[in-house]
């Protein structure tokens, strides 16, 4: 049998929390508690500690931090993997038994982690974080892993254990560092973990650990700097995430791929020919300065409007190529046609009906792209932020969940998500094709797009292509487009491009690492499957106020 | 010295221009910011309504999550109350073939 040792540090919790740990994991039955007690001065922590059964315990003689004290947990253990557990959090009943039973069907993992749920301050368990299955760019954005983390311990001790000066980023630190030693990342779906909201915890008030983000910023720098990425890295606008800026080549090339047929439409008020406004949005806004505008133009398309065209292009220094397209109307063909004609390294391809809103968007894609040695994979496809006219989301990444869908569509444009999801740079199981950057390697690498798939979905069988290579997709909000979809051309599937597209999938049926079995179906909201909510119908604040709402 | 003739040529056209266009030239200019000004009024008066719009799509979400939750456990509830009546006639039955 797979062998446990939980390893707790504890200073100085509530009492109650510390007592309900510690049976927590006596209730798991045969594992190994290490409990390093980091000098308390609480007399009832160390009565509670002395009288304690089936724990391990080792006292320091003077307080040594969350890092040294861990460490001491660490060394003592004995277990083939190590189980990390803070001195309030509770272990879910049954806890290491769906542990083992999830070791026993991946032999090869190296790091496991779940699903966790909060432990309000009344007691009650609210507000569960149904997670994705292994998704390095996000932890690097968020440790959105937190608990329960289960490690191979052999792993740990090679690394070193958890490093001296990163207290309160610790556990985030030793992910980082256990990506960049190739661990093998495995996921269990199920809440295993109950996290403690203690006045004192981040998880109730990011207030009470400032020092903890500025940590986090530095581990997040520093694993960037090994994996040899040139990056910066902020602490983010959303409490417990850190925008990393990548820096790009600004020489790059980059083939910018628009199928068109000139139309025009009215938005906000005023006629606008799309394609013209588009490339000109893109070329007077962009911090990214080397272009080639690949325009694929149906016979359809005025020539007053590729004059304009022109002149953007011009007036901008960049290259122009137009190829005329006089065929059946085939999205996908339109988009293998320009490429062929194009010569950057780097491809966006960008749909006639948008309009640039983030200056920095073909930087950051760009940044994103460079993903050669990366540890964490190399990235096949970057995909943007798409707004509807009037802000909000129409595009927060794909999500395949049961479904073909758009993520949060509909939601304000500025909504950072359920777990900050749409205010980090993620994996996702697709991007649309309106606005998706890839690099030439990859489109000759998966075929182009599928041309029998002229209308719809071929962005999707574009990115299963993509991940079939082993590369990731990724989404990031900080590339931002409006969108003013279906204004350019007529909408609706078929039948025969819905079949074709589903047969990519296992079954037939759409299945996404990156969403979890405890959301709803068909879905892109990420609403919990009835009964796992597990949302109050009040909040009580830090001054034990109940609020409703 | 005096300017070529070429570049006398030139204003002289540009005046003739300017004569014929006269306050048209004025007009354009002012109609032109005043289409920008409306489409930029346009556009913050859309994402107002965007805000709104993005407010209820999120509430509908909570809707739906309270909804699922509440048809669950009226179920479970049901279940309960159906259980509790079938012990209650068991008892009852129990106590009438007792009583015999």
């Amino acid at each position: 049998m797979t062998t446990l040792s939980v390893v707790t540090a504890v200073h100085d919790p509530v009492a109650e929390h510390l007592a309900a740990c510690l049976a927590s994991v006596r209730r798991q039955g045969d594992v190994q508690h290490v409990v390093v007690d980091d000098a308390s001065t609480d007399p009832r922590i160390v009565a509670l500690l002395d009288g304690a059964d089936a724990i391990e315990l080792h006292r320091r003689g003077s307080n040594g931090g969350i890092v040294t004290a861990s460490n001491d947990a660490v060394e003592r253990a004995t277990g083939e993997w190590l189980l990390l557990l803070d001195h309030d959090d509770v272990l879910a009943d049954g806890a290491v038994v769906s542990l083992r039973e999830h070791l026993a069907a991946e032999p090869d993992a190296d790091v496991v982690y779940s699903d966790h749920d909060l432990i309000r301050a009344d007691g009650r368990l609210a507000d569960p974080v149904y997670k994705p299955d292994f998704s390095p760019e996000r932890l690097r954005q968020t440790n959105y892993i937190t608990h329960l983390v289960a490690v191979r311990r052999s792993m740990v001790t090679a690394l070193g254990g958890f490093r001296a000066g990163t207290d309160g980023a610790q556990d985030h630190d030793l992910l980082l560092r256990l990506l960049e030693a190739g661990a093998r990342f495995t996921h269990v779906p199920r809440v295993l973990a109950h996290w403690r909201q203690s006045p004192r915890s981040v998880a109730t008030d990011v207030a009470n650990k400032p020092q903890a983000f500025e940590h986090g910023r530095r581990v997040v720098a520093e694993h960037l700097a090994r994996c040899g990425i040139d990056a910066s890295v902020e602490v983010g606008r959303h409490p417990g995430t850190y925008r990393i800026r990548r820096r790009a080549d600004p020489d790059a090339r980059v083939s910018v791929i628009v199928p068109t047929r000139g139309s025009t439409g009215r938005i906000w008020g005023a006629e606008r020919t799309f394609v013209a406004d588009a490339i000109r949005s893109l070329l007077e806004r962009s911090t990214h300065r080397v272009f080639e505008v690949v325009i694929v133009a149906d016979p359809s398309t005025p020539s007053p409007v590729i004059d304009r065209i022109r002149r953007a292009v011009d007036a901008a220094g960049a290259g122009l190529v137009v190829v005329g397209y006089d065929e059946p109307y085939n999205f996908s063909r339109k988009v293998n046609v320009g490429v062929r004609a194009s010569t950057g390294e780097a491809l966006l391809v960008l749909n006639d009906d948008t309009e640039l809103v983030e200056p920095e968007s073909v930087t950051v894609m760009l940044g994103l792209l460079a993903s050669t040695g990366d540890p964490a994979g190399e990235v096949g496809a970057v995909g943007a932020k798409l707004l509807y006219p009037d802000g909000t989301l129409q595009h927060g990444g794909h999500v395949y969940h049961h479904e073909l869908m758009h993520a949060f569509i509909g939601w304000d444009g500025d909504h950072p998500g359920p777990q900050r999801m749409l205010a980090i740079e993620r994996e996702c199981a697709g991007v649309t094709a309106a606005a998706l950057m890839t690099t030439r390697a990859v489109f000759d690498a998966v075929g182009g797009f599928p041309e029998d798939l002229p209308l719809h979905f071929n962005d999707v069988d574009f990115s299963l292509s993509v991940r079939e290579t082993g590369r990731r997709i990724l989404w990031t909000p900080h590339a931002c487009w409006y969108h003013f979809e279906g204004r350019s051309r007529d909408r609706g599937a078929s039948m025969e491009e819905w079949s074709r597209v589903a047969r990519r999938f296992p079954g037939g049926e759409p299945v996404d690492p990156y969403a979890n079995p405890n959301l709803v179906p068909k879905r892109s909201d990420w609403l919990e499957l009835p009964g796992r909510s597990g949302a109050p119908p009040y909040v009580i604040d830090a001054d034990g106020i109940k609020r409703w709402g | 010295m005096e300017p070529p003739d070429d570049l006398e040529t030139l204003r002289s056209e540009v005046a003739r221009l300017r004569s014929i266009v006269g306050p048209d030239e004025h007009d354009y200019h002012a109609l032109r910011s005043d289409r920008d000004a409306a489409v930029a009024a346009a556009r913050d008066a859309e994402r107002e309504s965007g805000r709104l719009r993005g407010q209820i799509a999120e509430m509908q979400v909570q809707l739906v999550r309270a909804r699922q939750d509440q048809e669950r456990y009226q179920r479970l509830l049901d279940r309960y109350r159906g259980v509790r009546e079938l012990a209650s006639s068991a008892k009852g039955r129990l106590g009438r073939t007792i009583g015999r």
